[in-house]
C-alpha cells in the first residue's frame, strides 16, 4: 500500500470502479483490510439520547445567568460582555470565588475591569483574581501571556509562576510560559521580582529572567505588544519557548531537532509558511511541514 | 426569512443531527464518554451565543472546531483507551469458544492499534467505520478536504492492516 495509493479508503468508500475493483481482489491487503471492515460492522457506540441531551441544554442555559449576573458590575462593552460570557466555563476553575477568564487557542480575550483597567490576553492564556476584593486589591494570577493598561489606585500586582510584577499605574505585557518570564513596559513603571532578582523598568524597556535568571534590561522600540497585532516578538528566547508559541498560533504539533539554539525576532500568525521562514532563515535552520498539515519538523 | 440558527426549531435540529456525531468525535479523541457530553454541550452553548454570526452551513464546523478548541483546552490525553460494544456475534455458525476467544483478542488488538492512531487518523477513521459517514461528509464537519479524509483514511487502514496481518 503506497503512500499516493488511495485506491483502498475509495473501496470503503464505494468508489471504486469495477476494473480497479478486479484488481484488487484477491489481493492479501484486501483480505487483510476486509477482516478489520467486518469485525468493525459490529462495533456500536452508545447511542446518545438527543430528548434529554437537549432538555439538559436548555437547563444549563437557563441557569448560567445567575453566574454571569455577578460580571455585570464591570464596565463592558457589549462586546466583550458576549465573549466573557462564554469564557467563563463553570465552577470547575473556580479559585475561592474568584473569577477566572480563559482565552481559547487561536483567540484572545478582552476584559474591562471595574477601576478602568484593561486586561488582554492572549490565546491559550488565563487569569484569575477576585472580583470581591477588587477595589482593595489587584491581584490577578497569569498563566500565559497578557497585556495590561492599568488605572491609578491600589498597587497592582500580577503573580506568574516565575515572579512577581507590581505597578501603579501604566502599560505593560507579561509573558509567562513554562520557566521563562518576559516583560515589556510601554508606560509608566514596573518593578519585576524573581527569587532575590529585582530590577524596575521604564517605558520601552523590557527584561528577559530565563530559568529563574534575569538578564540585562533591553531597550524595545514598540510601544504594544506584537501579539496585539497579528504577530510574535522574542528576544534571545530558546527555540523550544519560540515553537511552543507557534504550536499554540497555529495549532500544530513542532518537533525540533536542534535544540540548543536562541532566536531574536518575530513571525506572523496569519501564515505558518512565513512564521517558520522568520524563524528557520536566519538561525540557518530549514523545516518540513507534513502533507495533513499537523506536524512540523525543524532541523 | 431565511433559516437562522438563532431560531429555535432551526437550533433544535441542528442539535438532533449532530450531537450524537459530536459526543463520538469527542470520544474518539479523549476516550472518555461523559467529558465528550460535557464539551458537547458547551459548544452547542456557544455555538447558541453566537448564533447570529453563524450561518445554518457553517453551524456543523463551528460546532466540531469549537468543541475541538475546548479539548486543545483540556489536558492533554496522551495515552487514551477507547472501547467499543460489540453488537451481537458474527453471523457465522461456527461459535466455537475457541473462536470467540480469538473474536475476543482480535477486537483488543484492533482498539489498541485505532487508539494509538494519530489522533486526526483515528478521528476520521472512526467516524467513517463507526458513524459509518461518508468522507464528503466528514470532510464538511471538520472542515477539511475529501484528498485529505482519504488520505488520512489511507494511512489508518496501513496501520489496521498490519494488524490483521499479524494474526
Amino acid at each position: 500500500m503506497e503512500n499516493n495509493d488511495l485506491r483502498y479508503a475509495k473501496w470503503l468508500n464505494g468508489e471504486i470502479s469495477d476494473a480497479e475493483l478486479q484488481a484488487l481482489e484477491g489481493s492479501e491487503a484486501l483480505m487483510e483490510l476486509k477482516k478489520v471492515v467486518q469485525t468493525m460492522d459490529n462495533w456500536t457506540m452508545p447511542s446518545y439520547d438527543t430528548t434529554k441531551g437537549y432538555e439538559k441544554f436548555r437547563e444549563g442555559q437557563q441557569t448560567s445567568p445567575t453566574r454571569v449576573r455577578k460580571l455585570n458590575r464591570f464596565a463592558l462593552s457589549g462586546i466583550a460582555a458576549s465573549f466573557l460570557i462564554i469564557t467563563f466555563v463553570g465552577s470547575k476553575y473556580l479559585l475561592n470565588q474568584g473569577e477566572v477568564l480563559q482565552a481559547y487557542y487561536g483567540q484572545t480575550e478582552h476584559l474591562a475591569m471595574e477601576d478602568g483597567s484593561e486586561i488582554w490576553l492572549n490565546d491559550g492564556s488565563s487569569i484569575a483574581y477576585n472580583s470581591a476584593d477588587w477595589s482593595t486589591e489587584r491581584t490577578i494570577e497569569l498563566t500565559g501571556e497578557a497585556t495590561f493598561e492599568v488605572s491609578k489606585g491600589s498597587p497592582f500586582t500580577v503573580n506568574t509562576p516565575n515572579g512577581t510584577i507590581t505597578v501603579l499605574g501604566t502599560q505593560f505585557n507579561v509573558r509567562a510560559w513554562g520557566s521563562n518570564l518576559y516583560v515589556e513596559c510601554y508606560e509608566g513603571k514596573v518593578q519585576v521580582v524573581s527569587g532575590d532578582q529585582a530590577t524596575v523598568l521604564t517605558a520601552q524597556e523590557g527584561v528577559n529572567i530565563i530559568g529563574g535568571s534575569m538578564e540585562a534590561k533591553q531597550g524595545i522600540n514598540n510601544t504594544s505588544p506584537t501579539w496585539q497585532s497579528g504577530t510574535s516578538r522574542f528576544y534571545n528566547d530558546n527555540l523550544r519557548i519560540v515553537c511552543d508559541e507557534l504550536e499554540r498560533q497555529y495549532q500544530i504539533k513542532v518537533e525540533l531537532r536542534s535544540q540548543d539554539r536562541n532566536f531574536s525576532g518575530n513571525f506572523t500568525h496569519v501564515d505558518l509558511d512565513q512564521a517558520l521562514r522568520s524563524i528557520c532563515r536566519p538561525l540557518g535552520l530549514s523545516y518540513t511541514i507534513s502533507q495533513d498539515e499537523n506536524t512540523v519538523v525543524i532541523e | 426569512m431565511s433559516k437562522s440558527v438563532c431560531q429555535e426549531e432551526v437550533f433544535r435540529s441542528v442539535y438532533n443531527s449532530q450531537a450524537e456525531s459530536l459526543v463520538n468525535f469527542m470520544y474518539y479523541k479523549s476516550g472518555d464518554y461523559s467529558s465528550a457530553e460535557d464539551l458537547v454541550q458547551e459548544a452547542f452553548a456557544k455555538l447558541w451565543k453566537s448564533c447570529a454570526q453563524v450561518t445554518l452551513e457553517k453551524a456543523k464546523s463551528f460546532l466540531f472546531t469549537v468543541a475541538n478548541n475546548m479539548f486543545l483546552n483540556t489536558v492533554k490525553h496522551q495515552n487514551i483507551v477507547l472501547k467499543f460494544e460489540q453488537r451481537g456475534h458474527s453471523q457465522l455458525s461456527n461459535e466455537t469458544p475457541q473462536y470467540l476467544m480469538e473474536e475476543a483478542e482480535f477486537k483488543l488488538k484492533l482498539e489498541t492499534a485505532i487508539a494509538a492512531l494519530p489522533e486526526g487518523q483515528r478521528t476520521v477513521f472512526l467516524m467513517n467505520r463507526i458513524d459509518k459517514l461518508p468522507y464528503r461528509e466528514i470532510a464538511e464537519r471538520l472542515d477539511l478536504s475529501v484528498k485529505a479524509v482519504e488520505k488520512r483514511m489511507h494511512k489508518a487502514l496501513g496501520e489496521m492492516r498490519k494488524i490483521s496481518k499479524k494474526v
